[in-house]
């Protein structure tokens, strides 16, 4: 079994990790998890500014920021977990990254960083939605 | 972990029964609960006109006969469950049946009976999303991975 979890950092983010720890029989059957998260990409008339490897260098630390506690929690009970990280429009990264893996299930947030209690999902969960033919787990 | 599989009758709903099945051939250890709701009968349709329909509803008949087709899916992978007919308003009565079988997560199609093409997600389903306690995987129509869960297809990743 393939599972993909997408994560942000938003609190979301942990409620995610929180049931997976509470609920093991759901991860049990795959041999590692993947873990994906999106940074968004500086834009291009910032970019003119700055050299390569500086954008870079603020990629990969925007990534870990959200990887660490996530890889941390993972490690500590020892699950098995691939990590990957990609730059772009995070809707477009994830169901991106689920079809192509051809991922049995995805697993997200209801919601990330902007979200609005009153809301069924944010955008990003509702394009993913939209776009992604894997069924996918929303946690609220 | 116990999970609440509600369908509707329609082909739709069915899908989720089909993801479900496919976790559980990929090793998922899970138990079922299937449940269909009946939206409940009024007063005024039994006393005026209690046509065949009304009155299948009021046997819990359409529940039955709505829930088969998911029942036989079930059947045909060997995999035990719990089935639940309940008379009610859909999206409150799906939750509130979770949280009677103390279900760990909710799996439902996309979309069911009522679907508009244009609907990313039908009414129910997001009403239940909405709402619901537990996590709630949303099947989407018209997948074909699960086709590849036969013997001779291959391993799984």
């Amino acid at each position: 079994m393939k599972i993909l979890l997408a994560v942000d950092g938003s609190p979301f983010t942990q409620r995610m990790l929180d049931y997976l720890a509470t609920h093991e029989a759901l991860i049990a059957p795959a041999k590692e998890v993947s873990v994906i998260t999106a940074v968004p990409p500086v834009p291009r008339h910032v970019t003119g500014y700055i050299d390569k490897a500086s954008v870079q260098a603020y990629y990969d630390d925007e990534a870990e920021a959200v990887i660490k506690p996530v890889r941390e929690f993972i490690e500590k009970r020892q699950w098995k977990a691939s990590y990957v990280t990609a730059v772009g429009n995070a809707a477009d990264v994830i169901s991106k990254a689920a079809s192509e893996g051809k991922f049995d299930l995805l697993m997200m947030g209801s919601q990330g960083h902007s979200a609005i209690g009153s809301l069924v999902m944010g955008s990003v969960t509702a394009r993913v939605m939209a776009h992604c033919a894997t069924p996918v787990l929303i946690v609220r | 972990m116990k999970i609440l599989l509600p369908v509707d009758g329609s082909e739709h709903s069915l899908d989720a029964v089909r993801h479900a099945i496919h976790l559980v051939k990929q090793g998922l250890d899970a138990s079922f609960v299937l449940m269909n709701v009946q939206e409940p009968t009024y007063l005024y349709e039994m006393v005026l006109a209690p046509s065949a329909d009304v009155l299948e509803r009021v046997t819990g008949a359409a529940g039955n006969h709505s829930i088969e087709a998911a029942e036989d899916l079930l059947s045909q992978a060997d995999i035990a469950f719990e089935r639940e007919v309940v008379s009610g308003e859909p999206a409150p009565t799906i939750i509130e049946t979770g949280e009677r079988y103390d279900c760990d997560a909710i799996i439902i199609g996309a979309r069911g009976r009522g679907a508009m093409r244009s609907a990313l997600l039908g009414s129910v389903s997001q009403a239940v999303l909405q709402r619901s306690p537990v996590p709630v995987t949303i099947v989407k129509t018209g997948q074909t991975h699960w086709q590849a869960d036969t013997p001779d297809a291959g391993a799984s990743e």
